[in-house]
């Protein structure tokens, strides 16, 4: 191991059940891509950490929100654990905005006709159907599943982040051997 | 960056799949015999979609296939600006360029160039390989 990096991982719902895509959505507001809360503060302004990844992993009996980030060198895991902190208050106590819960709406929409794309494969329709099948007992889901994502509404956002992501979690220091100083100190922030 | 004295085309596809009904066509209600393989049918003719080609008013060869089946729209933007014209004491140029048009644009900086693209559902790609420089986006049609 050559860099730090932190691992948050908290208690969430099963895959398909009511709050997922909602959780989806939070993953999405928080590190989807450059233009997240999580990635232009760590990654682009403070210039703390290389890279920062969020998502939902809901399973079949239960599921996790899982989030992760890698510091920079030179930079320890409670600069980075103070701000994903802030962050996650932020949208609990703001809530999104309304632009960005389209955003991951029209992201996720591209994606689900970007899974049509191709017959088989990772990702493609056959592995689509199979999913469906084994998660909610029938291959024929497509437009439901693609409902769930339309009907999360910012409330729905900010109300899922203050139940699920809450202060009981798990957190992961992952340092380079013999610099134990650079995990999250206890009770930090 | 060098000035691109000549460019190369500009294709613009219509992305989906050819679906093969076929897996579809033979799942019926009826008991299926498992113990033997299925038997598969005549391997369908190959029906390659056409490539329909303009030349734009500036000079841009314009390529589009039509593909309809998944309302995504795939757009390539194809230059002669690759590897292969780095000048001798700036090699790298190109491959920099190419990753450099997403960390700004314009009046645009680097995260409203990813925001903006991420808002359409848009994956926007900017590379360089030794021939040439392309910037694509794989978007929903109707975010076009």
């Amino acid at each position: 191991v050559q860099v730090p990096r932190v691992y948050h991982a908290w208690h969430t719902v099963k895959a398909f059940a009511e709050d997922d895509a909602t959780l989806d959505v939070v993953a999405n507001v928080l590190a989807g891509g450059r233009s997240s809360r999580l990635y232009r503060r760590l990654v682009y302004d403070l210039q703390i950490a290389t890279d920062v990844v969020a998502f939902q992993d809901g399973g079949r009996i239960d599921g996790k929100f899982e989030l992760w980030a890698t510091a920079r060198p030179g930079h320890d895991l409670t600069e980075l654990e103070r701000v994903i902190d802030e962050e996650v208050n932020k949208l609990a106590e703001e809530g999104p905005t309304a632009r960005e819960v389209e955003r991951a709406q029209n992201g996720f929409e591209a994606q689900f006709l970007s899974r049509l794309e191709r017959v088989g494969g990772f990702g493609g329709k056959a592995d689509q159907l199979n999913l469906y099948n084994y998660f909610v007992g029938t291959p024929d889901y497509f437009q439901k599943d693609l409902d769930r994502y339309r009907r999360v509404t910012r409330t729905g956002v900010q109300q899922a982040v203050r139940t699920y992501l809450a202060p009981h979690r798990v957190v992961l220091s992952v340092v380079p051997q013999g610099k134990p100083e650079l995990a999250v100190k206890e009770g930090a922030p | 960056m060098k000035a691109v004295r000549r460019l190369d085309g500009w294709t613009v596809s219509a992305a989906a799949l050819l679906l093969t009904a076929y897996a579809a066509n033979r799942l019926t209600a009826q008991a299926v015999d498992r113990t033997k393989p299925p038997q598969l049918p005549p391997a369908p003719a190959l029906k390659l979609p056409v490539v329909q080609t303009a030349t734009l008013g500036n000079g841009l060869t314009l390529a589009v296939v039509e593909m309809h089946k998944v309302p995504v729209v795939d757009v390539e933007v194809m230059l002669d600006a690759g590897a292969a014209r780095d000048p001798a004491d700036a090699p790298g140029l190109a491959t920099f360029t190419a990753a450099m048009l997403q960390q700004g644009a314009g009046t645009r900086g680097a995260l409203e160039v990813a925001d903006e693209a991420a808002f359409l559902g848009a994956e926007l790609n900017t590379t360089a390989s030794f021939d040439g420089a392309v910037a694509s986006v794989h978007v929903p049609k109707r975010r076009l």
